[in-house]
Parts: C-alpha cells; structure tokens; sequence
C-alpha cells in the first residue's frame, strides 16, 4: 500500500472486509455477553452482546431465528457462535450469529434485581414514605441532562399547562460512567437549595445500559432522602428503573412527569370562575328565598290588617254571646211550656166538669123539650104515647112541651112505622 | 395559606351554602369569605412570574444562573 494511493471508499472497505472474514481465528467462533438493544423490525434479528468494557453488534438471519429454542430479551446472558463480518453500507463489523444459547440471567438484571430485593426488604418503597405531590408547585426542581430530550419534553409541557412558572434545572449526566453519583449529587443539591416544592427526576428513552444509572444504590438512596416530594420519569412507559419505585411517584415518561406535576393553569382559572358563579347564584337564591317569605309575611292578613284577629275575637265573642243568650231564651221557653202544660191541665179539668154538667142536663127530658121535642101522653091516662097503635081516631092526647102543653083530638093516624128520630 | 388549601376551603364554603339551611347573617359571611378565597387563588395564579434557572454548585455554594434554553427555537 503506498500513502499517495486514493482510495474509494468501498476499496478500502472491502480491503477490510476481506481481511476480517479470511481472517480464521473470526470465523466460526464462540463469544460470550448480555444481550442489548435488541430489535426484530423484520424477521431478522438485531441486538448487541456487551460485557462491562465493549459492545458487539449482532445480526441473526431468519433461517437462523427459526431454530431458536427461547425468546432473546435485553440482559440476557447468552453465548453466540457465528461469524465476524463487515457490513459494508455502514462500514460496521457484525457477529453473523448461527445459534445462541442462554447463560443464567444478564448481570445488569441480576443488579437490578438484587438491588430491588434488598431496598424493598430495607423498607425504602413502603407506601409510609412516600411524599404528597403539592397540587400547584410554585416552584419546580428536574434533575436531568440540559441537553437531553427529556428537558424540553417537560419544559414544552409545563408551557402549555402553566406559563407563569418557576423552575430549576439541576444539571447532570443521565447515562454513562458517574452518571449515577452526578444524579444523586443534582438531587441533594436542590434540597440543600430547598426552594421547591417536586422534583422530576428522569431522562428519555434509552436502552437498558441508558437507563441503569437510574438503577443504582446512590440514586435509589438519594431520592428515598429527599424531603421534597420526587416524581421518577425515566425512558418509556415499559421501562422500570430503582428510581420509580423508591420516588414518591412514578411517570411513565418525562412529558407525563410534567403533566402530572402541573395541573392546567385554564383548568384552575374556569373552575375558580365556576365557584365564583356558584357562590354568587347561591347567595342569590338564599336571598330570593328570603325576600319572597318576606313578601309572603307581609301579604299574609295579619301584617295586611292587624286589627283583624281582634275583630275575630271580639266577633266570636259576640256569637258566643248570641248563642248563650238564645240558650237562655229556650230555656225560658222551656219553662212557660211546662207552665202553661200546667195551667191548660186545670183549665181542661174545669171544661171537662162543665161538660160534664153539660151533659147531664142534656139528658134530663127537660133539655129534650127544650131542644124543640115534645111528648106525647094519652089523655087522661098520661101514658106515653110511642106507637100509633095506642090511639084511635078522635081520642084525646095530651102534647108536653118545654113551656106549657097542648091538649089535642086525633083527627088521622099514619101507619107508616117511621122509626125514632 | 397554599393555593390548594384555599381551594378546598372554597369548596367546602360552596358546600355548606349549597344545603341552604344556613341563617342569613351565616350565609352573607360565607358566600364573602368564599369570594375572597376565589379571588386570593386567582391572585395565587398570576403571581409566579416565569422564569428558568439552573441550579450550580462553585465550589461549596450553591448559586442559580439564568438559563438561556430558548424552546420555541428548538422546535
């Protein structure tokens, strides 16, 4: 190779390429690791094996993938053998992986796990300790990269609910060597700073190696010391990291961390405005009420006429008066009654004897005559005459009358027997 | 008194006034007391003014410097 050659591009990688896959202590070899970032957007397989220093990418064909016995997931310890090769589009040596084996669990998972274990037995995600989020922080902490996506996620969301906000960036590194201890020191620092009222602790999205700082003991202790109220908001909504369960919160992302802390600002002034409107309408009706028992009260006929009730009385009164004295009346009347029962039975005693008298003369023939009767009597026997049968033509008779009598000749008799009178 | 701790009291006013039973005297009290919380909370509202700063430690002081982040550029 001489230094005043020009190469292309594609020369100089193929010259490569060449070298790595003619190179035997390359080909078909084994190599141990964790598996990361690992994607299936087609049938293919993509993912990396890292240990602790380095990362290799690493490609596994479909063919391949069909003589797979178990499901690759991120932090799964494997051993691979393949094929060191060169992809040339972009210029990246790959493991061509033929087949994979698992080897127990990932060392990340474990760390993760153990970790987890041992807080969870310390106490330091019992629910006791968790802090009340303020429902309108005045002044808001986030502990996070200046320059990660995080940031602006949560700024451009805090915008939109809240305008008029304070809030403080506690700057860090969110991945990568001390990463960890630069989180811890960011949390510490704004509760040495002590003016705000949450935190938002958390970064976007990442693979898993991103996102394990956020899984380590200085984080985990440094929220769980924390006396302002943490909200945890790391990658996306699957990831879970140490952080979200020892914060007083968790967000699945940034953006919801920040909808989460802030209530809408529109939100609050329209239901400040509802409660204005309610209470007014309330005192309103309160005193509508009032003001129409009042004007019932004065309508009502004691306020109307006031002497009334004692026209009432005195009208009452006066029937009372009326009805004792008709009371009175008809005992009076009562009383002549039984006199006069009294006097009408002497007096009909009195008639009754007169009657009595009365008839008595009635019967005496005195009375008879004197009625217009008279009697007839033969002559000069003076016997009664009744019957036609007791005198004859040319005898003599003697008539009584009421005054005097008349002596008499018969001068004709009639036979017809008429009966007495 | 917090923002929150204004609401509630607002809310627990407009409560009672709502069961009506309240003397007149007691009512006119709340329903002034619930309008000046409505009002403070408004005021509560307005009164934060916006502002974001970084927090940075030099040396062993703590000291907030204006951030110049400007968002609406970035997007």
């Amino acid at each position: 190779m001489r230094n005043s050659h020009i190469y292309t591009v594609n020369e100089i990688t193929s010259y490569i390429k060449n070298l790595v896959e003619e190179d035997e202590n390359l080909q078909d070899i084994w190599v141990r690791g964790e598996i990361s970032n690992f994607k299936s957007p087609s049938r293919h397989l993509y993912f990396a094996l890292k240990d602790e220093e380095s990362l290799l990418s690493c490609i596994m064909f479909q063919d391949r993938v069909d003589t797979l016995k178990f499901t690759l997931e991120n932090g799964l310890e494997v051993v691979a053998r393949g094929n060191i090769g060169i992809y040339k589009p972009q210029g990246r040596y790959q493991l061509y992986v033929e087949e994979i084996f698992p080897v127990g669990r990932g060392y990340l998972y474990l760390a993760f796990e153990q970790l987890k274990k041992e807080l969870e037995r310390k106490g330091y995600f019992r629910p006791e300790h968790k802090l009340h989020l303020p429902y309108l922080p005045q002044r808001i902490g986030i502990v996070t990269s200046p320059k990660g996506a995080a940031i602006r996620d949560i700024l451009t969301i805090l915008d939109k609910r809240f305008s008029n906000l304070e809030i403080v960036l506690s700057p860090c590194r969110v991945q990568g060597e001390g990463a960890s201890e630069e989180i811890a020191q960011a949390i510490q620092n704004l509760n040495d700073y002590g003016k705000v009222d949450v935190i938002i602790v958390g970064r976007g999205g990442g693979s898993l190696e991103d996102l394990f700082p956020f899984n380590e003991r200085v984080v985990a202790e440094a929220i769980y010391n924390s006396h302002i109220p943490i909200i945890s908001a790391v990658g996306h909504e699957i990831d879970v990291t140490i952080s979200d369960f020892v914060a007083d919160e968790r967000a699945p992302t940034p953006s919801a961390a920040a909808e989460r802390v802030v209530p809408k600002k529109i939100d609050l002034i329209s239901n400040l405005k509802d409660c204005k409107q309610k209470l007014l309408h309330l005192i309103h009706t309160h005193l509508n009420s009032l003001r129409s028992d009042l004007e019932r009260i004065k309508a009502s006929s004691p306020f109307k006429q006031p002497y009334r009730r004692i026209q009432d009385l005195k009208q009452k009164t006066d029937d009372f008066r009326r009805r004792i004295n008709s009371l009175k009346e008809k005992l009076e009347q009562e009383k002549r009654m039984l006199i006069n029962l009294e006097e009408s039975k002497l007096e009909k005693n009195k008639e009754r004897i007169l009657s009595w008298k009365e008839r008595l003369r009635n019967l005496s023939p005195l009375s008879t005559l004197k009625r217009g009767y008279s009697i007839c009597l033969s002559h000069p026997e003076g016997k009664i005459i009744r019957d036609y049968k007791q005198v004859k033509e040319g005898e003599r008779v003697k008539v009584k009358l009421y005054k005097g009598g008349i002596y008499s000749q018969v001068y004709q008799i009639e036979k017809e027997e008429n009966g007495e009178i | 008194m917090k923002f929150e701790e204004a609401m509630e009291k607002l809310q627990k006013i407009t409560q009672e006034l709502e069961q009506e039973n309240l003397p007149l005297e007691e009512s006119l009290q709340k329903f002034e007391e619930g309008m000046k919380l409505a009002s403070f909370c408004e005021k509560k509202l307005e009164e934060v003014e916006k502002k974001i700063q970084i927090l940075v430690k030099e040396g062993d002081t703590l000291r907030l410097k204006e951030w110049k982040e400007d968002l609406s550029t970035e997007e």
